[in-house]
């Protein structure tokens, strides 16, 4: 092997790895959500999770059974029909707005991030996120998993188109409950 | 030069290091493989079978599964209990001595009903909080290996249609863990 050879030889290694290193994925996206898309109305399916978001309605009071709880902004109440595939646990999930995010508010105590949903035994129920009126826009980005933001795992993501829709003064929410499996 | 003649000459003068090479390289993919295939094994369940009525030591208890029992929606005791419709009550009862276990190693049990399927388990925990079946007094609904009078734990579980009387018990503590028992 002559020395043009050896350089050309050593080039093309050193370029081969530059290409493995420049397109290999970074932690961040290796170790991040895993998206599912779906929109209001269609059944998405992950790893762990089966869910349908039925719909969206906005609110400045909650109220249950014992609970009244006023929004210091704005509730945006999403109703799911959710089943889990693998294990029990939580379904919950996050709304995103402009690179800002809000998790599932704890203060309602019928949400369903609070029920322990099992494989096969599908749940419906709601979620709720306290926004401020600035968050009500379109492209608004609910993301739903096994966690508010499931590390190498399914994320269910669902555009939510929020301006213009009626905030009601005072809406009813009601614990989750089974449906036919 | 042809092909072969630059070859061996080539090879001749890189032997020893080409062999270092065969002998460096997979002896440091072995090495590095080791160390998480130590990992893996230490970590892989062990499984202890166990029948019903016979009594396992496990994490310093006995620990004997009394009785299983599978409550469908449309039985008489399913009406009473609420058991919603395609679903199934799986109640089991386990006797748990844990009288002898030091306080220091006192220890959280728990049970889960566990369906091997080729995509995965699926694997359901006590709650059954859909229908309206509660351990009767008596029972514990919550289990701990710790110095406390041998007790009755019973766990609940809800399940879809058709998996209650095929699907696996099995019983855990987390200081015990890989260890488990799978109460047949």
């Amino acid at each position: 092997m002559n020395r043009v050879t050896a350089a050309l030889a050593g080039l093309g290694l050193v370029v081969a790895a530059g290409l493995v290193a420049g397109t290999a994925p970074a932690p961040s996206v290796l170790q991040g959500p895993i998206p599912v898309g779906a929109a209001v109305g269609q059944q998405a399916q992950g790893r762990d999770i089966v869910v349908t978001v039925q719909g969206v309605a906005l609110a400045r009071t909650l109220r249950s059974d014992d609970w009244t709880g006023a929004a210091s902004g704005v509730w945006v109440v999403v109703r799911l029909r959710a089943e889990t595939r693998l294990t029990s646990g939580a379904v919950t999930g996050s709304l995103t707005v402009g690179g800002r995010t809000w998790n599932v508010s704890d203060r309602p105590p019928v949400s369903l991030d609070q029920t322990s949903v099992d494989p096969g035994l599908p749940v419906e129920g709601v979620l709720a996120f306290e926004v401020p009126r600035s968050a009500l826009v379109d492209g608004a980005i609910l993301q739903l998993g096994r966690s508010p933001r499931p590390q190498a795992d399914s994320a269910i993501r669902v555009r939510l188109d929020l301006a213009g829709a009626p905030v009601r003064p005072s809406l009813r929410v009601d614990a989750p409950q089974g449906v036919g499996s | 030069m042809t092909r072969r003649g630059w070859l061996r000459p080539w090879l001749r003068r890189w032997r020893w290091v080409l062999l270092a090479l065969v002998v460096l390289v997979p002896g440091a993919a072995l090495t590095a493989m080791s160390v998480g295939t130590f990992d893996h094994l230490a970590g892989l369940p062990q499984i202890q079978n166990v029948s019903r009525g016979t009594v396992a030591h496990y994490g310093g208890a006995e620990v004997r599964l009394l009785d299983r029992r599978v409550v469908t929606a449309s039985s008489a005791a399913g009406r009473r209990d609420g058991v919603p419709a395609g679903t199934e009550l799986v109640i089991a009862t386990i006797r748990v001595d844990a009288s002898r276990v030091p306080a220091k190693r006192s220890d959280t049990c728990d049970a889960e009903l566990v369906d091997p399927a080729p995509g995965g388990d699926r694997v359901w925990r006590p709650g059954g909080s859909r229908a309206d079946y509660f351990p009767p007094s008596g029972y514990s609904s919550i289990c701990q290996l710790s110095a406390r009078p041998v007790y009755r734990y019973q766990a609940v579980f809800l399940v879809p249609r058709g998996v209650g009387a095929t699907a696996e018990l099995r019983f855990s503590a987390l200081r015990q863990t890989p260890r488990e028992l799978r109460l047949r």
